[in-house]
């Protein structure tokens, strides 16, 4: 998956996940870290034992 | 969606937004996303992610001190392939081969591919589009902000036979943990057409469990919002924007009913049936259809073959026309 497939992968930092979500509306707050490469992204949740948010986008 | 694992990224195809909380060793926790006739984000909100979310998290969390998840159904391993289609990725199928390799390919076009596939084989049948039915369809509301909270109970629907009432808290769908509008329409779009869907729902901390009956034709809704729906024959030849309200009322049209302009581009077909820019077009073989020129572009699919003739029902300066149009093969593009 490459990011023009507009698939964005999201390590959810599963204390902060509150104000992570809370941070899409409010300018304070840490920023999602997004990710496009899906494969990377699953190797990082294994190493890091938290789990995926994969959000798909598309224009129409 | 090329290199796209479509087994394991199963959802609805047509959506602008889709999202799946997973664990590190793929195991679906949930879904979220969804859309109906009315606008591309009537099913979804911040809260509602929110509370997905939180119901994903649980779910990690417990299945990461004993590897096991301790609720029902949540971050079990699903069969996801319920037919050959989904068991890879989109770039083995004829539709992606012809595309250019550095194209990309939308998720709508996973349903177009999916078509075209089930089509070459035989196996293509029209109530294949009714794909993720809407939890209105067996009689439910169900809470935006809270996706498995029952917001109504349509009386005498499915959902009302089986128990069902305001204020239950849904735990599964047809064997699929819900916490999301998202995860119940996965259950009921692996459904059977008719028969029975296993339910489980809370109330006040008590667990009840059901078998919901489903009549054939349950998971009819609008879908002439899906994209995918455009790649269905026979095109009507004809679309346009609709006439406002004070336009119809002038010409003493039903507020509802099917009136539209022709828009400027004509098609081959409308061309030689005579069809004009700017006429009105009021309906089909002298049918009165209460309708929008979206829907009426999905019902001219979902309700004609190719080949056959129909009467367009046209307002022209004031003068009713009926002009035939046989429905004919989009040249390919």
């Amino acid at each position: 998956m490459r990011k023009f497939l507009a698939v964005a992968i999201l390590l959810m930092a599963a204390y902060l996940l509150p104000s992570a979500v809370v941070s899409a509306d409010e300018s304070s707050g840490p920023k999602p870290a997004w990710l496009t490469d899906y494969h990377g992204a699953l190797q990082t949740a294994r190493q890091t034992g938290k789990p995926l948010l994969v959000v798909f986008r598309c224009p129409h | 969606m090329r290199g796209v694992n479509l087994d394991l990224f199963d959802f609805d195809f047509d959506l602008t937004w889709a999202a799946f909380f997973l664990g590190p060793d793929e195991t679906v926790y949930g879904r979220y996303g969804g859309r109906d006739a009315t606008s591309p984000d009537s099913r979804m909100s911040l809260a509602g992610l929110h509370y997905a979310m939180t119901e994903a998290l649980a779910a990690h969390r417990s299945k990461s001190e004993d590897g096991r998840s301790k609720i029902e159904g949540r971050g079990s391993k699903i069969d996801h392939n319920q037919d050959d289609f989904r068991s890879s990725t989109i770039d083995r199928y004829a539709a992606a081969q012809r595309r250019a390799a550095d194209s990309c390919i939308h998720c709508h076009q996973v349903y177009d591919a999916r078509r075209e596939w089930l089509q070459t084989t035989g196996k293509w049948r029209l109530d294949e589009v009714w794909v993720h039915p809407l939890p209105e369809n067996i009689g439910l509301t169900l809470n935006v902000d809270q996706g498995n909270r029952v917001q109504a109970v349509a009386k005498e629907s499915a959902a009302d036979r089986a128990g069902l009432r305001t204020g239950d808290r849904l735990q599964s769908v047809n064997g699929i943990a819900v916490a999301s509008i998202a995860d119940v329409q996965y259950g009921l779009q692996r459904a059977p057409a008719e028969g029975e869907i296993p339910l489980a729902w809370l109330r006040e901390g008590r667990l009840i469990a059901a078998r919901m009956n489903v009549s054939k034709g349950w998971r009819k809704t609008d879908i002439s919002w899906r994209w995918s729906l455009r790649g269905l024959e026979p095109t009507p030849g004809v679309q346009g924007e609709d006439l406002s309200s004070e336009e119809k009322a002038k010409l003493g049209l039903n507020e509802k009913q099917l009136a539209f302009y022709q828009g400027a581009f004509l098609s081959i077909s409308a061309r030689q049936a005579g069809i004009r820019a700017n006429d009105i077009i009021l309906g089909v073989d002298n049918k009165q259809l209460d309708m929008t020129a979206r829907q009426f572009q999905a019902f001219v699919r979902l309700n004609y073959k190719l080949g056959d003739r129909i009467i367009y029902n046209i307002l022209r300066e004031g003068r009713r026309l009926d002009l035939p149009l046989t429905l004919v093969a989009r040249p390919p593009s």
